[in-house]
């Protein structure tokens, strides 16, 4: 096998190639596979019967992954998250709908509102918290998210909407909802929103792993693991930090916006703790070592959801079983999953053991095939 | 502070001026407490010089000091490199200017491979190394290039860990207790390197050991810190031939 024996080189170097490739570019073959496989599984009649969530669920695969950088890349934990979801959500819909005599905008220029102005506050609040250590800086963040949420609340120069957000007029003129389903028109195309939310996610998180893997990234991972080592060789952390909370802010009010045409508009809630609370436990629950860490944590977030919710409005109805009761069961069950997750390995999370559990798999067939 | 074998006067005497890093009545100290109270140094281009001293005698205290930690703060005195004040400066500053470590514990990153490691002190250094250069001087981690250096050996992270700081060619290398818990024959292998960095590479390098014979093997000059302070600049046949002196000081 040693050979290169010119023209016909043998199926097992071709089969070796295309493994290698396979390997290389696993990452965007998994986001691929992500957006191809998702609908179906969900809309399968054993599992949530009907597809509508699925957009949904990507954005929020965004969101988490942008979050993600900054806590499982970067090591800080941002208690306060939701703010620059809010923020890309928040000035698309009063963009888009020109409310309170503000400037009517193409929704893309909302959007790049919402997100120089994520950007902007991350990189600030950056510069003042990044080198607060871990306590105050999940503090700071927490608490600069609560006085966002509570300046939208006060309705300021009527933009917000108070306590009942931005509803009125905020689909841009390409999206229509036609029978409570939204599609893109594009030049006279009809794309379904899926697909078109599916390709800001492929971009999104193929820029995100780009970031990840560069040496930028790569500088991430070290301040994490040692910051004075990484100091000490030259590394200025606090710059690489500020960055990483900038860049994270960004694609989250890049996920923000789209997230306001996907839910018809800003919603007060998506700003409130238990938004950014709920972030943290996502990214936890998937793994926050792994890029592919957050697109699980989301998926059985927001199934397990979406199931229970169905769960208890579906009335099976085949015996007299208390179906609340079931129900708290169920989120029991996903909460000692949690907590064991947590307990046994707070780091690795769902995607860490399925990602050992193949590699063992795989090992193993190998070892029976020779 | 100064008792009437200050090595202040000796180090004067010795060393020319214009060494490459100089310590100057360096006095640094934790929360908890002060830990160096009079520490003098000159180390000259190309020199291959150790700092000597029993448990808890301020060595490793001493290294970070130069290196510009978050810890310990520094009280008094003055650190130069190059001629040049540095005690104000950020840890990233000095790696900038010409300064790696090879710190005692948490040597390398652990979730980062070996090449993940070397490369990033490449991308961070002013003047580098090609990766395949810098792996040149170390056979040993060829075979594990995508090794994550926490799956590896004490004896292969220090030497990934050298690999790192001879990557971003620096001027002076410091080592911070390069052989502690490690096997014999890693010692002489990683004395082997040290040498090696200094003569063939022409890197400055200054150490921090307890392991006196290791220490010996490779230096022919020790400063000696006890106490927070330096007490004696010596040459190994001095220390071979003094027990007295080795007892004392050193504790061997």
């Amino acid at each position: 096998m040693s050979g290169e024996t010119a023209t016909g080189e043998g199926p097992t170097e071709a089969l070796d190639r295309a493994r290698s490739l396979l390997l290389r570019y696993r990452v965007p073959v998994g986001l691929v596979l992500v957006v191809l496989l998702l609908r179906p599984v969900i809309s399968h009649p054993l599992l949530l019967g009907y597809e509508a969530v699925a957009a949904t669920i990507l954005i929020w695969m965004v969101f988490v992954a942008a979050f993600n950088l900054l806590f499982g890349y970067a090591g800080l934990l941002s208690f306060g998250h939701a703010m620059f979801l809010g923020f890309g959500m928040y000035a698309a819909a009063i963009g888009v709908s020109g409310r309170a005599g503000a400037p009517e905008l193409p929704f893309p220029v909302a959007a790049a509102v919402g997100i120089a102005v994520a950007a902007t506050v991350g990189y600030l609040l950056g510069r003042l918290t990044v080198e607060k250590g871990e306590i105050y800086f999940a503090f700071l963040t927490l608490a600069v998210a609560q006085a966002v949420e509570f300046t939208a609340n006060r309705n300021p120069l009527n933009l917000t909407g108070g306590s009942n957000g931005v509803t009125q007029n905020v689909l841009p003129g390409f999206v229509e909802s036609t029978r409570g389903q939204l599609v893109v028109v594009f030049t006279g195309l009809e794309i379904d929103w899926y697909w078109f939310v599916s390709a800001v996610f492929l971009v999104a998180m193929l820029a995100l792993w780009q970031i990840v893997r560069s040496p930028f990234g790569r500088s991430l991972v070290a301040i994490r693991e040692n910051g004075d080592l990484a100091r000490a060789m030259g590394i200025n952390t606090t710059r690489y930090k500020v960055q990483a909370f900038t860049i994270s802010a960004a694609f989250s009010a890049l996920a923000g916006s789209v997230l306001m045409i996907d839910r018809y508009g800003a919603s007060q809630e998506t700003l409130s703790v238990i938004t950014s609370g709920d972030t943290v436990l996502m990214a936890v629950l998937g793994g926050v070592r792994y890029f592919f860490g957050p697109v699980a944590g989301v998926f059985v977030w927001q199934f397990t959801e979406e199931f229970l919710n169905e769960f208890e409005v579906l009335h099976l109805g085949f015996t007299s079983v208390d179906l609340s009761g079931v129900l708290t069961h169920w989120q029991f069950f996903l909460g000692a999953l949690f907590v064991v997750l947590v307990v046994v390995a707070p780091l690795e999370g769902i995607w860490g053991y399925l990602r050992d559990w193949v590699r063992d798999l795989y090992v193993r067939v190998k070892g029976v095939a020779e | 502070m100064s008792s009437d074998w200050d090595a202040s006067t000796t180090a004067d005497t010795t060393e020319p001026s214009g060494a490459l890093l100089e310590v100057d009545g360096l006095a640094a100290g934790y929360d908890t407490g002060q830990v160096l109270f009079d520490v003098d140094l000159a180390i000259g281009e190309g020199e291959l010089v150790s700092l000597l001293g029993r448990n808890g005698a301020g060595k490793t205290t001493t290294m970070h000091a130069i290196m510009g930690a978050d810890e310990p703060a520094v009280l008094g005195g003055d650190v130069r490199y190059r001629g040049e004040s540095i005690v104000g400066w950020q840890s990233h500053r000095r790696a900038n200017s010409g300064i790696a470590i090879v710190p005692e514990k948490r040597r390398c990153f652990p979730r980062l491979s070996v090449v993940e490691n070397v490369r990033l002190a490449i991308n961070h250094a002013a003047n580098p190394l090609g990766l395949d250069e810098a792996l040149a001087f170390f056979p040993e981690l060829e075979d594990m290039r995508g090794k994550e250096a926490r799956n590896m050996s004490g004896g292969e992270q220090q030497m990934l860990a050298i690999a790192r700081a001879l990557a971003a060619n620096p001027d002076l290398m410091l080592l911070d207790e390069p052989f502690e818990g490690l096997a014999p024959y890693i010692v002489r292998r990683i004395e082997d390197i040290v040498a090696d960095i200094n003569a063939e590479q022409g890197i400055t390098v200054f150490f921090v050991e307890q392991n006196v014979a290791a220490a010996l093997a490779i230096a022919d000059r020790h400063y000696v810190l006890d106490e927070g302070q330096i007490v004696d600049e010596v040459t190994s046949d001095r220390i071979r031939e003094d027990e007295a002196f080795r007892q004392r000081y050193l504790g061997v």
